[in-house]
C-alpha cells in the first residue's frame, strides 16, 4: 500500500493506494501515530484503495477515536464496495464520509 | 593209510570249497543272478548234493577197516552260504544215496554197519543247518566260526546216532568207528565248512573279525552262553569221566578179588584134602604100632613114618594135653628138664587141644604159619583124634615145613588157576613166596613173578591185585587197556551226547533269549523310533513278560503325558494366536472407499502363525489420501503389538500435519526407543494428491509396489530407506510419482510373492505381474480378488507360512482444483490474495465480488496465521479454490491443522455502538459471514475446514 501524507496547516491528509488489509494496516497505523499530534482535521482519502479488511477498519476506528478528542476526521472518495462494508459494519454511523 | 586214501579225502574236501567259490562268481554273472530263486535252489541243491555223494564215494579206508567220509560238509555249506532249502535237498539226496549204496557192491558200495546213523545224519544235516540259519541267524549267513560249530553239531549228531543204533555192541562200535573215525570226521567236516566260509568271506571282501564297540545283547548272550556251556561241558565231562572210571575200576577190582577168592578156596580145598589124607595115613600107621607101651618102639615107628610119609614132624599128645611122643627134638618130653611140652603153653599149639576128645572124626587143620617156638619158621600143622583108649595116645599132630608142604600140595594146586581169567586178556597167578608160579591161567606162560611188585597198583601193562593164603600169593592181573575200555567207550559216547545236548541247549537258550528279550527290545525300539520321530499316537503293546508289560505301560504313560502337555501347550498357543490375529484385524480399516475419483481395496490373510502385516489408508485432508502397507518382523503377539504401535504412531504423526518423510523419521526414532526385541518394520507409504494425481512416497525397506500406467504394471523402484525401528537417527527421503486417471498402485507384502506350493515353489514376481496385467483394466477390488484367487490356486493345500497382504489404489478422475498451501504466516497473505485474485480475474468475477472475496481471504488467512498454531510454530494453511460450471460460483476452502476452532460459533459484534464503545473483535468473521453466500465449518480428521461459497457475477 502506498501512503501519501499531505500536511496543510492543522489539516493532515493521507492519500491511500492499494489494499488496506491485515498486512498493510500497521503501516497506516504507524504513520498516523507519528503525525497525528496537533492535527485538527484528519482526512483519509480512500479513492485508490482496493479494499479494506477488518484490520483496516481497526486502524480507521483508532484514528477516529483519537480525532474525536482533538478535532475531526473525514473519510472521502469511498467507493461502493467500501461504502457497503462501512454500512455493514456500522462504520458509516460513526465516520464522516464525504 | 595209503596215499590213494589221502588223495580221495583231499578231493572230497576240495569239491565243496570249489563249488562255493564257483557259485560266488556265478552270482556275479547277470544271467545267473537274474534266475528265479526256485531254479537257483535246485541248482545249488544238485551241485552240493552231488558233492556230498562224492564224499561218500571217496571215503578213505582206515587200518581198522572203517571208512571215513567228508559227506556232511556240503549240505551245511550249501545251506549256510547259499540257500537253506537247497541245503535240505542236498542233504536228503546224499542221505538217500548213503542208505541205498549199502546194497550195492564194488566202487559205489558203502558200509552197512553205520548205515542208519550215516544216512539219517546226512539227510538231516541240511535241515539242522536251515533251522539254525532261520531261528538263530535271522536267515543270514552267520560267521565262519558258527559254520564250524554247526558242522561239529551235525557230525556229533551223526556219532550220537551211531551210538544209539549200536547200544548192544557199543564196544565194537567204539573199536571200529568211534575210536578211529569220530574225532577225524567231526573235525574234517567242521574245518572244511569253516574253510569254505572263510574263503567266501575273503573273496566277498568281508571282514573276518568284526569288533563291535558296544556289543549287542545277542552277541553278549552268545558269548556268555558259549562260555558257560563250555565250562558246563568240561565240568560234566570231568565228573562223568571220574565217575565212570571209578565204577569201572571198582568192577575190575571186584572181578579180580572174586577170582582170587575162588582160587584161595581151591587152594584151601586142596590143602584140606591132602592133609586129611596124610593124617588118615599117619593115624592108621600109629594104630598099627604093636607095643604102644614100649617107648623106643613107638619112637622108632614114628621116625620111620616121618620118612615114608614125607612129613617134617609127628607129635602124639596125651589126654592131659602134653606131648607124649614126638619126632621133633624140641618136642621131646625129656628135652626140657624132664617136662614134656604142654600144648596149651603156646597160642599156635593150644589150638590143637580141641582134639583132646580123642575122637577119630575130629580133625584140625591149622593154617600155614609161624610156629610158637620159632617165629621165623613157618609150618603147616594138622591133627586128628587117635580113638585109642591109651591115655598117652589122645591125638596126633603132624607138621610140614615149607618145602615139604609145597611139594605135598604141588599136584593138587597145579590146576587151581588154570581156568581163571580176568576179562579176556587178564589172568590169575598162584605163586610161592619166592615168586615161582605154581599155577596160572592155562594159556599164560608166566613162570616167575616179582613178589615185591604185586602190592603196587600196576604191574607192567596190568592192574594187579593179590592175596596171600596158605603160603601162596594169589595174584590177579587185569590188562589196563582192556579194563579201562568201558571208561573210554562211556566217556566217548557221553561226550558225544553232551556236545549234542549242549549245542542244542545253546541254540534253544539263544532262541529263548532272542525271542523273549532281543526281538522284543527291537520291536519296542522300532516303536520308540516312530515316537521320537513325532508320531505320538504309537502305542507300545509288548505284553509277553512282566518286564515288557510294565515297560510298555511306562512308555505309553510317558508318551501320553508328553502328548497331553503338547496338546495343552498347542491350545494355549492357539488362543494366543487367535488373540494376536484379532488385534491385527481390529486395527485395519475395513470400509473401502470407492467414488468417482478413486478406489481403494485391501486385504490381509493372516497366517496360522500370525505375522505383523498391516495396511492403512485414510484422508490426510480433503484432497489427500494416504495409502500404506507394512510388515513387522517376527510373529505372534509381540509382532501384533508392535504393528499396532507402529500403525498408530505413523498415523498420528502424519495427521499432525507432518511431512511424510519427517513422519517416518520421527516414527523411526520413537520406535527405536526401547525396542529391545529387535523387531523392525518394513513399510511403504504414499500420499496421493487427489486433485493432481501426484504421489509423494517414502519407502522404509519395503518391497517396492507395482504401479500400473497405461495398462502395464511395473515396479515403482526408487531409493529405499532403512527399515523402521532398525537404526536410530535415520533420515527418510521423500520421492514422488504422478498418476493419471486409470492408473493404479498395487502394494503388497512378501507373503504374496513368497507363498509356496507343496513342492516349495514360490509364487514369485513374474506370476504376480502377469496376473495383475491381465486384470489391469479392472477395479481395485477386482484386481485384489483375482490375485488372491490365482494365488490360492497356485498354493492349493500347502500351509500358509506368512501373512498375505495387499492394497490397491486406483485413480479414476482428478479434478483441476486450484490449491495453494503456504506457511501460515501473515507475510504470505498477499501471495494468497494474488492467487485468488488471478483466479477471480480469469473467471471474470465482478469487481465487487473480487473486492469482497479479497477481504474474506484476508480475514480468514490472517486468523489462521495469528491464532491457529501455537506461538513460535509455523503450520500450514491451505486454500483451495474451485469454480462451478460457467464460473458462476466460487468455492473457497480454508484448511489448517491448528487447534480446532469453529469461527461461526463466535457471536456477531454490535454494529450500532458509538465510536467510544466500538471494538474490532469478531468483526472479521462478521464480514465473512455477511459477504459470502454460504460459510460452513467442518473438522475433518482434526483439520479445520472452512468452506465458503459465493456468486461471483452480477
Amino acid at each position: 500500500m502506498e501512503i501519501t501524507k499531505l500536511v496543510s496547516g492543522d489539516t493532515l491528509t493521507f492519500a491511500l493506494k492499494g489494499r488496506l488489509d491485515t498486512l498493510t494496516s500497521p503501516d497506516l497505523s504507524k504513520a498516523i501515530d507519528e503525525s497525528v499530534a496537533n492535527v485538527k482535521h484528519l482526512i483519509l482519502d480512500l479513492g485508490e484503495v482496493d479494499y479494506v479488511s477488518s484490520a483496516g477498519l481497526r486502524v480507521i476506528l483508532t484514528a477516529q477515536k483519537i480525532m474525536f478528542k482533538q478535532g475531526d476526521m473525514i473519510v472521502k472518495n469511498v467507493n461502493d464496495e467500501i461504502r457497503s462494508l462501512f454500512e455493514m459494519t456500522g462504520f458509516s454511523e460513526i465516520l464522516t464520509i464525504e | 593209510m595209503q596215499f590213494i586214501d589221502i588223495f580221495k579225502l583231499i578231493v572230497a574236501s576240495l569239491v565243496p570249497v570249489g563249488l562255493t567259490v564257483g557259485f560266488l562268481y556265478l552270482n556275479k554273472v547277470e544271467k545267473f543272478a537274474k534266475l528265479r530263486e526256485i531254479y537257483k535252489v535246485f541248482i545249488y541243491a544238485g551241485a552240493f548234493g552231488l558233492s556230498s555223494i562224492l564224499g561218500t564215494i571217496l571215503g578213505a579206508k582206515l587200518p581198522s577197516g572203517s571208512i571215513v567220509n567228508i559227506r556232511d560238509a556240503s549240505p551245511i555249506i550249501c545251506g549256510l552260504i547259499f540257500s537253506g532249502p537247497a541245503g535240505i535237498i542236498a542233504g536228503v539226496l546224499s542221505g538217500i544215496y548213503r542208505f541205498v549204496s549199502v546194497y550195492w557192491t564194488g566202487f559205489f558200495a558203502s558200509g552197512v554197519y553205520t548205515q542208519i546213523a550215516c544216512s539219517v545224519a546226512t539227510a538231516l544235516s541240511g535241515v539242522i543247518t536251515a533251522l539254525i540259519k532261520k531261528f538263530l541267524f535271522d536267515n543270514k549267513r552267520g560267521t565262519w566260526f558258527y559254520g564250524f560249530f554247526i558242522a561239529v553239531l551235525v557230525e556229533d549228531f551223526h556219532m550220537v546216532l551211531a551210538v544209539l543204533t549200536h547200544l548192544n555192541d557199543i564196544s565194537v562200535l567204539y573199536d571200529t568207528v568211534l575210536k578211529p573215525c569220530a574225532l577225524f570226521m567231526i573235525l574234517a567236516n567242521a574245518f572244511i565248512t569253516l574253510i569254505a566260509m572263510v574263503v567266501y568271506s575273503v573273496l566277498s571282501k568281508e571282514k573276518l573279525f568284526v569288533f563291535e564297540k558296544k556289543r549287542k545283547i545277542n552277541t553278549k548272550v552268545q558269548f556268555v552262553l558259549i562260555n558257560s556251556l563250555i565250562v558246563g561241558y568240561l565240568c560234566i565231562s570231568l565228573f562223568t569221566f571220574g565217575s565212570i572210571r571209578s565204577v569201572v575200576r571198582n568192577n575190575t577190582e571186584k572181578e579180580a578179588t572174586q577170582s582170587i577168592n575162588e582160587v584161595i578156596n581151591d587152594v584151601d580145598e586142596a590143602v584140606d584134602k591132602v592133609l586129611k589124607e596124610k593124617l588118615e595115613s599117619v593115624r592108621t600107621k600109629i594104630n598099627d604100632i604093636g607095643d604102644k607101651s614100649n617107648k623106643t618102639n613107638v619112637e622108632n615107628e614114628l621116625a620111620l613114618m616121618l620118612t615114608v610119609e614125607e612129613i617134617s614132624e609127628i607129635n602124639i599128645v596125651n589126654d592131659a594135653g602134653f606131648i607124649s611122643y614126638s619126632t621133633d627134638i624140641y618136642s621131646d618130653p625129656n628135652f626140657k628138664d624132664g617136662h614134656s611140652f604142654e600144648m596149651s603153653s603156646g597160642e599156635q599149639s593150644a589150638a590143637f587141644n580141641v582134639l583132646l576128645t580123642g575122637n577119630v572124626e575130629d580133625t584140625y587143620i591149622q593154617e600155614f604159619r609161624a610156629i610158637t617156638a620159632e617165629s621165623s619158621l613157618k609150618y603147616k600143622y594138622a591133627g586128628q583124634g587117635l580113638g585109642i583108649s591109651d591115655p598117652n595116645f589122645c591125638y596126633v599132630q603132624v607138621g610140614l615145613n615149607e618145602e615139604k608142604y609145597h611139594s605135598l600140595l604141588q599136584i593138587e594146586i597145579d590146576d587151581c588157576a588154570h581156568y581163571r581169567h580176568i576179562k579176556k586178556n587178564g589172568y590169575v597167578v598162584v605163586a610161592d613166596s619166592n615168586g615161582n608160579v605154581v599155577s596160572t591161567t592155562i594159556d599164560n606162560d608166566l613162570t616167575k613173578i616179582d613178589i615185591s611188585k604185586i602190592n603196587a597198583k600196576k604191574y607192567g601193562d596190568f592192574y594187579v591185585f593179590s592175596e596171600y593164603a596158605e603160603g601162596y600169593y594169589i595174584v590177579a592181573f587185569s590188562q589196563i587197556e582192556e579194563s579201562d575200555l568201558p571208561v573210554k567207550i562211556g566217556f566217548t559216547s557221553v561226550s558225544l551226547a553232551e556236545i549234542f545236548v549242549f549245542l542244542v541247549l545253546y541254540a534253544v537258550l539263544y532262541i529263548i533269549v532272542k525271542r523273549n528279550v532281543v526281538d522284543k527290545i527291537d520291536l519296542v525300539q522300532v516303536d520308540l523310533e516312530k515316537i521320537s520321530n513325532g508320531d505320538l499316537n504309537v502305542e507300545i503293546n509288548e505284553r509277553s513278560t512282566y518286564e515288557f508289560d510294565s515297560l510298555s505301560d511306562n512308555i505309553n504313560k510317558t508318551v501320553k503325558t508328553l502328548k497331553d502337555n503338547i496338546e495343552r501347550e498347542a491350545n494355549r498357543n492357539k488362543e494366543e494366536l487367535s488373540f494376536a490375529k484379532s488385534i491385527q484385524y481390529s486395527v485395519l480399516p475395513a470400509v473401502f472407499p470407492m467414488n468417482d475419483k478413486f478406489e481403494i481395496f485391501a486385504s490381509m490373510n493372516a497366517a496360522k502363525t500370525v505375522g505383523g502385516d498391516f495396511y492403512d489408508f485414510y484422508y490426510v485432508d480433503h484432497e489427500h489420501v494416504l495409502i500404506e502397507i507394512a510388515d513387522v518382523s517376527g510373529k505372534g503377539i509381540p509382532a501384533a503389538m508392535f504393528m499396532m504401535r507402529a500403525k498408530t504412531l505413523l498415523k498420528s504423526l502424519i495427521e499432525s500435519g507432518m511431512d511424510l518423510a519427517t513422519a517416518f523419521t520421527e516414527a523411526n526414532k520413537r520406535l527405536c526407543e526401547g525396542n529391545e526385541t529387535q523387531t523392525f518394520i518394513t513399510a511403504w507409504a504414499g500420499i496421493v494428491d487427489l486433485s493432481t494425481g501426484h504421489v509423494e512416497f517414502v519407502n522404509a525397506g519395503h518391497n517396492p509396489p507395482l504401479i500400473c500406467k497405461d495398462g502395464k504394471f511395473e515396479y515403482l523402484n526408487g531409493k529405499s530407506g532403512f527399515v523402521l525401528a532398525g537404526l536410530e537417527g535415520f533420515n527418510y527421503q521423500k520421492q514422488s510419482v504422478d498418476l493419471a486417471p486409470g492408473d493404479m498402485i498395487y502394494l503388497y507384502t512378501d507373503g504374496v510373492t513368497e507363498a509356496n506350493d507343496k513342492n516349495s515353489n514360490l509364487y514369485g514376481e513374474e506370476r504376480l505381474i502377469g496376473e495383475l496385467s491381465s486384470n489391469a483394466k479392472r477395479s481395485a477390488k477386482r484386481v485384489c480378488e483375482e490375485v488372491k484367487e490365482n494365488l490360492n490356486k497356485f498354493v492349493q493345500d500347502a500351509e500358509q507360512s506368512d501373512d498375505i497382504t495387499m492394497l490397491a489404489f486406483k485413480l479414476y478422475n482428478c479434478e483441476t482444483t486450484n490449491i495453494k498451501v503456504v506457511d501460515a504466516t501473515i507475510e504470505n497473505l498477499h501471495e494468497i490474495i494474488d492467487f485468488v485474485d488471478e483466479l477471480l480475474d480469469r473467471a471474470g468475477a465482478s469487481m465487487k465480488a473480487k473486492s469482497q472475496i479479497d477481504v474474506v481471504v484476508d480475514e480468514l488467512f490472517s486468523n489462521i496465521a495469528f491464532y491457529a498454531y501455537p506461538k513460535g510454530q509455523v503450520g500450514k494453511a491451505k486454500i483451495s479454490v474451485g469454480f462451478s460450471k460457467n464460473n458462476e460460483d466460487i468455492t473457497i476452502i480454508f484448511e489448517d491443522r491448528g487447534r480446532p476452532y469453529n469461527p461461526l460459533e463466535k457471536e456477531d459484534p454490535d454494529t450500532t455502538l458509538s465510536v467510544e464503545e466500538k471494538s474490532i473483535g469478531g468483526l472479521g468473521i462478521f464480514i465473512v459471514k455477511k459477504t459470502m453466500d454460504s460459510v460452513e465449518y467442518e473438522n475433518v480428521n482434526g483439520h479445520n475446514v472452512l468452506t465458503l461459497k459465493k456468486k461471483i457475477r452480477e
